[in-house]
């Protein structure tokens, strides 16, 4: 059995080159366990950015308030001008600032206006944002003002 | 090819499964040894290639699962691959029918001018090698193929070495009564050559 065991001592083993099949199984084990992966996310990547963008777009159609004011805080849009223009609440009860117009009101009352019964107030609002750009808009007021007494 | 610390190289071993880099470090380390552990056992480049194909998949596929247990990563490839030779044999039902096998294959293959004296030597032993029960074969091969120590192989198989050295005494023993007496004294001669 010594002689054996020195026999196999002494085979000198051969170096087996890997040759081709190296490459070509590296290419085998990164197409199925790399490139797969990449493959299945570029869909997932895909349909997110369009889900997003189809519920983006949804909500400037259903709610633009929304839409602006999301954009609003993704931009930090300082300026309030734009942001009155799509907050003018037509709702807005101004029956309580009706004492405000009686100033002017009291004006009408020495011009041939006076003479003709007023349908519908309104309140002319005038604004200025911080670029000093000045913006006016036409608030209807719905509860009618105290019929003005003709001296 | 860089050269890593046992640290470093068991955290590369755990990013493979993600990152290309890391698996490529790994590929080109234990590839090339898993092949000729591989070709040492079947002799035959085919069925080599097959076997190191599946060993890599099933490596790659389960490298989440791989825990360091204090034993190498070359130790669990080469579990992997040894399980892929037993399968290999299986699926070929007898395994005397796989060396006639593989016998005729080398013959055919190795009789090519290029063989070199080391191949015929060993092609030699590999026809009563394989003829052992496959522990005995795999210990043989780490032995004296792959040049391993006993403390090696304790680690790769999870045995004792004394327990190794008492198993490689019996396959030796075993190995002997297989070969010939005339042939083996021929194959001495042609080695001292």
């Amino acid at each position: 059995m010594k002689r054996l065991s020195k026999y196999l001592c002494s085979v000198n083993k051969p170096d087996f080159q890997t040759g081709p099949f190296s490459v070509r199984l590296k290419y085998d084990l990164r197409n199925k366990f790399f490139e797969q992966k990449e493959r299945k996310l570029m869909p997932i990547i895909s349909f997110s950015l369009a889900g997003i963008m189809t519920l983006m777009l949804g909500m400037l159609i259903i709610k633009p308030q929304t839409a602006y004011r999301l954009n609003q805080l993704a931009f930090n849009h300082k300026s309030n001008m734009d942001y009155l223009l799509f907050n003018s609440d037509e709702n807005t009860d101004f029956s309580n600032i009706s004492d405000h117009i009686k100033p002017v009101s009291g004006n009408l009352n020495d011009s041939p206006l006076s003479m003709i019964e007023e349908d519908k107030s309104y309140i002319l609002h005038k604004l200025k944002d911080d670029a000093n750009r000045t913006i006016f808009y036409i608030s209807e007021v719905k509860k009618k003002v105290q019929p003005r007494i003709l001296y | 090819m860089a050269k890593y610390n046992e640290q470093e190289e068991k955290e590369i071993i755990l990013q493979a499964k993600n990152d290309f880099k890391a698996f490529d470090y790994i590929y080109e380390k234990y590839m090339p040894v898993i092949f000729n552990y591989v070709m040492y056992r079947v002799y035959n480049r085919e069925v080599a290639e097959d076997i190191v194909s599946t060993v890599f998949y099933k490596a790659m596929k389960n490298l989440a699962l791989f825990k360091w247990r204090k034993i190498p990563f070359s130790a669990w490839l080469y579990r992997i691959a040894f399980n892929e030779i037993c399968n290999h044999a299986k699926r070929e039902k007898k395994l005397q029918k796989i060396s006639r096998n593989y016998h005729l294959e080398t013959e055919d293959k190795h009789h090519d001018s290029y063989q070199s004296k080391n191949e015929k030597s060993f092609e030699f032993v590999h026809t009563y090698l394989k003829q052992l029960p496959m522990k005995d074969q795999d210990l043989i091969t780490l032995r004296f193929f792959e040049r391993k120590a006993f403390s090696e192989i304790a680690e790769l198989t999870g045995k004792n070495e004394s327990t190794l050295r008492v198993n490689l005494h019996r396959a030796l023993k075993k190995l002997e009564t297989l070969i010939p007496e005339e042939v083996f004294n021929e194959a001495l001669k042609q080695i001292s050559m």
